[in-house]
This record gives structure tokens, C-alpha cells and sequence, in this order.
């Protein structure tokens, strides 16, 4: 991961969401569920976990809905004008930034693949990397000052 | 899902399900784009694209909202659930839809059978050689097979009603 970045800008398709991230991310994932798979239109979605107070909007005002029902409860926000969607709040105080929406998504490299279970079969993994059919243990796989992080701007 | 939906076809449609649709027949092709634009409208590594005729798509249920980009050759039309925001086809061409194979009820029913502009691909990420990579694009009469290049020839030259 490059630690050294810490000013990151993004947006959507059309250009009227603009925003920039002002810290490293506390963990990058790249997700496999079914509906990370229905919500990119790829094989998998790549979200860095940051705090909300770490994102700044720099122009455009995203759209949001909230999937709510008896698996998911989180709420996606999208620009208006394009359907490109930009990150979703799973936790409050945080958002999940949808690492391809970055100027340069090379930036952020997935700290680990999760949800494999559901993983296109056609698609290999990197060799090496940390790989989960479901969720994880925060506590056991996370670097400390992430979960020092994520400990102090939980709600 | 829905008991309505009968019939042959595949199903799919947006993460709220407003937006239902049905393919009435499968794709020409289906390709994973690592282009920088595609990469931008996932979110992620890539897209995956299946290329089929406007004909053979039926919307049947929701409202879609549209927004007309700088992508492509001739610019492109996005087409997304108006209350979810999920993308679920976009236009590169007045006939065709470029359909997102992830909204698909049966994610696993079309895989790609070629990657294209991987001079952009995220370079942690890699690819099997089970299906030709194209660094850019590629040649459609050399690389698309005999039964969907008539297809698409069919509809380019008016043959078929659209």
C-alpha cells in the first residue's frame, strides 16, 4: 500500500462528483459478494476503508439510497447525473471509496480479496495475497494504527 | 424471483430491484474492459460488457435514468436505476447495448471471451490465458466468431427491423 499518499483525488464518469481522500485508507478490500458484483457491473469491487472526516467533497453533491433488508443494511451514494457510485457507508463515521474512482487507481492495491466464495470461477487471484471465502477477524488481520483508527471514529 | 418472470431468457436486473430486464438471447460477445473509463464507472478493476442487440432486451420493470459521456469513439449513454443508482447498460452504438453481465440473476452465465485494453489493467491483477488479452482494442472480423459477426452485420446494414 502506499502509505506515503495521502492526498488522493477521484470522481465519477461525468465529472460533477469530485472529492479527495486526506489520509491512507485504514485497509483496502477487494469484495467478491454477489452484490458488489451487481452494484460495479465487474467480478469484484475495490473499497478503501476511511474515516467520513477523511473524505472531502470538492464538488457535486452525491446521491444516496439505503439497501435495507434481511442481509444488507448500508447506504450507496452516486453522482446524480451519471449513476457512477463513489463510496458506501457499511459503518457510521465511515465510508468504503470505490478505489476505481480514483484519478489513479493504481494507488491502492487490495490488502485482501473477501466474499471468494461467490468469486467468478474464470478469474485467478493474485498469488500471495491474504484471501477470505467470507468475512474476517478485524482484530487479527488489520495493522494496529488501522484499528487504533477505526476504535477512535466509531460512532 | 418475481413469479411473472417466466419464461426463456436470462433474468437480471439493479441492487434495489426496481429495474428488471430479460436477454432475450445471448450476447455476441462478452468482453472485460480495463480500460481507465470503465475502470472509473465500477469502481474497480474492470467491467464486464455484454454486447447485444437492442432487440433482443426487454426492460420490464423501473425507470432508468441516462447520462451522456465523453467515452468511446462517438461519446456513450449510460443507463442506471433512477432510485439505486446501479448502471445496467450503456450505448456505444445507436443498436446495440453493452449490458453489465454482473446484474445478471446467474452472475456466472456469461464469462468474458477476451479482455481488452489491458495497457491500463491495475497491475496487481492477473489474468488467466485461457482468453486472448488485447493491450487496446482489437479486430472485430478476426477475433469475434463467424455466427455474431452476422449478427451484428444484420443489424448494421438494416437487414434487421430496430
Amino acid at each position: 500500500m502506499s502509505d506515503q499518499v495521502t492526498w488522493m483525488e477521484g470522481g465519477c464518469g461525468c465529472g460533477a462528483v469530485r472529492y479527495a481522500l486526506k489520509a491512507a485508507p485504514m485497509i483496502v478490500h477487494a469484495c467478491h459478494c454477489t452484490d458488489c458484483q451487481t452494484i460495479s457491473g465487474g467480478a469484484f469491487v475495490i473499497n478503501a476503508w476511511i474515516e467520513r472526516t477523511q473524505v472531502e467533497l470538492l464538488s457535486g453533491e452525491p446521491a444516496s439510497y439505503r439497501f435495507a433488508d434481511e442481509i444488507r443494511d448500508n447506504r450507496v451514494f452516486f453522482c446524480p447525473q451519471c449513476g457512477t457510485y463513489v463510496w458506501t457507508e457499511y459503518m457510521k463515521g465511515f465510508y468504503l471509496v470505490r478505489v476505481g474512482t480514483l484519478d489513479d487507481p493504481t494507488l491502492l492495491v487490495p490488502d485482501m480479496h473477501i466474499w471468494t466464495r461467490s468469486k467468478q470461477p474464470w478469474l485467478p487471484l493474485p498469488k500471495g495475497v491474504r484471501v477470505f471465502e467470507e468475512y474476517y477477524d478485524k482484530d487479527k488481520e488489520w495493522p494496529a494504527d488501522s484499528l487504533a483508527r477505526l476504535a477512535a471514529n466509531a460512532a | 424471483m418475481v413469479t411473472t418472470e417466466a419464461g426463456p431468457g436470462e433474468f437480471g436486473g439493479c441492487a434495489c430491484g426496481a429495474v428488471r430486464y430479460v436477454l432475450k438471447a445471448a450476447p455476441m460477445i462478452v468482453y472485460a474492459c480495463h480500460c481507465t473509463d470503465c475502470q472509473r464507472f465500477t469502481g474497480s478493476a474492470f467491467i464486464v460488457s455484454a454486447w447485444i442487440e437492442k432487440t433482443e432486451v426487454e426492460l420490464r420493470s423501473g425507470e432508468m435514468r441516462q447520462c451522456r459521456l465523453a467515452t468511446g469513439q462517438r461519446g456513450s449513454i449510460v443507463h442506471f436505476c433512477g432510485q439505486c443508482g446501479t448502471s445496467i447498460w450503456t450505448e456505444y452504438s445507436p443498436s446495440f447495448w453493452f449490458v453489465r453481465v454482473a446484474t445478471l440473476d446467474n452472475q456466472t452465465a456469461y464469462p468474458p471471451q477476451m479482455h481488452i485494453w489491458t495497457q491500463s489493467k491495475l497491475p496487481w491483477l492477473q489474468l488467466s490465458d485461457a482468453v486472448p488479452s488485447f493491450e487496446t482494442y482489437y479486430d472485430r472480423d478476426k477475433d469475434w466468431p463467424a455466427e455474431s459477426l452476422a449478427r451484428y452485420h444484420a443489424v448494421v446494414s438494416g437487414a434487421v427491423a430496430e
